[in-house]
């Protein structure tokens, strides 16, 4: 009897289901599967009829490419101080805004702001925040004292990775603010009056208290954030282009280059692939770590 | 005496909040305010070095954005796209997490299908999208964007919907199926209104994406029906970046995001904590 009241509730689920598979089939997973088809070609938009099959040489070359590398590690430097420091922050500025102090209201307000603006109007104000002729930076720093004359920020390759990564931090720590504030709301007061009661300090508060309480919080964030800092595009293309000297050219833009500047689409369709599988990696490790941690 | 030292502790602390929080709001507040200082200054004042704070305001900007850009019709563009690929993708996702969330269907599988397709990166369907548009006769079409976003935001919805359905106790709707209303019947009439508050989240997060994207945008678009992120970055690749008239576009793309966020900022953190949390 249930046997059967189960079947029937599957297959109705199903047919709610329905809508949404076919839509991912036709514009998901039949794109998908045509970028691997591509991928396994020599095809450049220059001959689009000379289309030669040649296995996985598009895989190979990039393997052997050093520009491959040295962008795949740009984007690991990229994702891994953009999470790590918009994780601190995130959490510091929740705790804050948790305490009942006059004024936290308006700045729970206030701190939406700046992950609502589009990533490209973000990459946008910062390119020019970092102006080297006009910039506000400049003109803050030198009103203040601290330059005596205005830099240029985004010319040394590596310096300007730093700046693109302070703009993205202003942009998407407000994201991991509101996951943890979600989280933190949830924990009772009566935890940390009793912690306190008990002469816990503040320090032994959040590391005994707060902390494992936030833990499936921080996992959520952590995968979210470093899929997103990993396939990073938009905030690179509008303030430095990849650019100085392919300083911040992260993978996904290298991939963007291939197939719409270069036209070699086999290529192209290759890189994107690969990075990818580098997601399809990381969303499987934190998937168990999630489902281990967190009752579903 | 312990009650002394204890408001003395706190009055420190409340001294100390209050100037953390006030940094934090002028981090977040001086790159916006900035921007908006800009939009309405001329393009000589712009340009200063050292930068004026005081000056006469001026519209220009916004008249040049509007009479040379076509930022109408941009702003028609972002707009249409966004509300019509929310509209459809809404109920789709609704009905799946729903779904998801009640039978579990294909049990972890399909779960882990749903936040695989959310995490893929955009630039790997972009490609193959470009190629089928230009057969549809999709390519630099409104039409072809809206399907493009509704597609790719769906598993993000799917997953949030479902956080959001699997709150509804399940005795609410048995007990309806018990009063003789067919599934179908009790999902609209009983479920439907209960996570609407959910729905309505979803709907604003959808919005908000869709007015962000770029990748696609770029891509698969023309100069008549470019959104206002391609706008933007045009704008600034231009020769000579025109700092004033790049402002006010900035402004301009913000303005429905920060309205939308003042209004609904309970459902936003909704939506975002709920699909962040489940």
């Amino acid at each position: 009897m249930w046997k059967v009241f189960r079947k029937e509730e599957v297959k109705f689920a199903y047919w709610l289901l329905i809508p949404t598979l076919v839509v991912l089939i036709l514009i998901i997973a039949y794109p998908i599967v045509d970028t691997f088809y591509l991928s396994l070609h020599r095809y450049y938009l220059t001959r689009p009829h000379f289309r030669p099959f040649i296995g996985f040489k598009n895989y190979l070359y990039f393997l052997q490419d050093e520009e491959f590398w040295a962008s795949i590690k740009r984007t690991l430097y990229f994702m891994s101080v953009s999470v790590a420091l918009e994780l601190v922050f995130g959490i510091l500025i929740a705790l804050l805004l948790m305490q009942k102090v006059k004024g936290m209201g308006l700045l729970k307000t206030l701190i939406i702001l700046p992950w609502a603006v589009p990533t490209i109007v973000n990459g946008a104000i910062w390119k020019w925040i970092y102006n080297a002729d006009y910039g506000a930076l400049n003109g803050l720093l030198y009103r203040l004292g601290i330059i005596s004359k205005y830099k240029a920020w985004l010319a040394d390759p590596f310096t300007a990775l730093n700046f693109v990564i302070i703009a993205d931090i202003w942009h998407t720590t407000p994201f991991v603010i509101i996951v943890m504030l979600a989280a933190l709301t949830t924990v009772p007061d009566s935890l940390y009056e009793a912690a306190k009661i008990d002469g816990a300090g503040a320090v032994r508060r959040f590391f005994s208290v707060t902390l494992p309480l936030l833990t499936p919080a921080i996992l959520v964030a952590l995968v979210i954030r470093t899929v997103e800092a990993f396939r990073v595009f938009d905030i690179i293309y509008v303030i430095t282009r990849g650019g100085p000297a392919n300083g911040t050219q992260v993978i996904a833009y290298q991939a963007y280059l291939e197939t719409f500047s270069y036209l070699h689409l086999g290529k192209g369709s290759a890189l994107s692939f690969i990075i990818s599988i580098f997601i399809m990696v990381l969303a499987v490790i934190y998937i168990k770590l999630l489902y281990n941690k967190v009752e579903y | 005496m312990k009650s002394k030292t204890f408001n003395a502790e706190s009055r420190h602390w409340n001294i100390a909040a209050h100037i953390i929080l006030i940094t934090f709001s002028l981090i977040i507040l001086l790159p916006l305010l900035w921007t908006i200082r800009t939009s309405f200054a001329t393009e000589v004042i712009a340009y200063e070095i050292p930068p004026r704070l005081i000056f006469h305001p001026t519209l220009k900007n916004y008249v040049l954005l509007f009479k040379e850009n076509g930022f109408a019709l941009k702003f028609y563009n972002s707009f249409v796209v966004a509300f019509v690929s929310t509209l459809i993708s809404i109920p789709i996702a609704s009905l799946g997490g729903y779904a998801l969330a009640r039978y579990k269907p294909g049990g972890k599988v399909s779960r882990f299908l749903i936040i695989g397709t959310q995490m893929l990166p955009p630039i790997v369907l972009i490609l193959p999208l470009f190629a089928i548009f230009s057969t549809a006769h999709l390519l630099n079409t409104r039409t072809g964007l809206t399907f493009s976003y509704m597609a790719f935001n769906l598993p993000f919805l799917v997953w949030i919907l479902m956080g959001f359905f699997e709150g509804v106790p399940k005795e609410l709707e048995e007990a309806s199926l018990i009063d003789g209303a067919s599934r179908l019947t009790s999902f609209f009439k009983v479920i439907f209104p209960i996570a609407a508050p959910g729905i309505m989240s979803a709907g604003v997060l959808s919005f908000i994406m869709c007015w962000n994207e770029f990748l696609f945008a770029l891509v698969l678009t023309g100069a008549e029906t470019s959104t206002i992120p391609v706008a933007l970055a045009a704008l600034q690749t231009q020769r000579g970046v025109l700092i004033g008239k790049l402002s006010a576009g900035v402004v301009i793309a913000n303005l429905p995001i920060v309205a939308i966020s003042f209004f609904i900022q309970k459902y936003l953190v909704r939506g975002l904590s709920f699909g962040a949390i489940k």
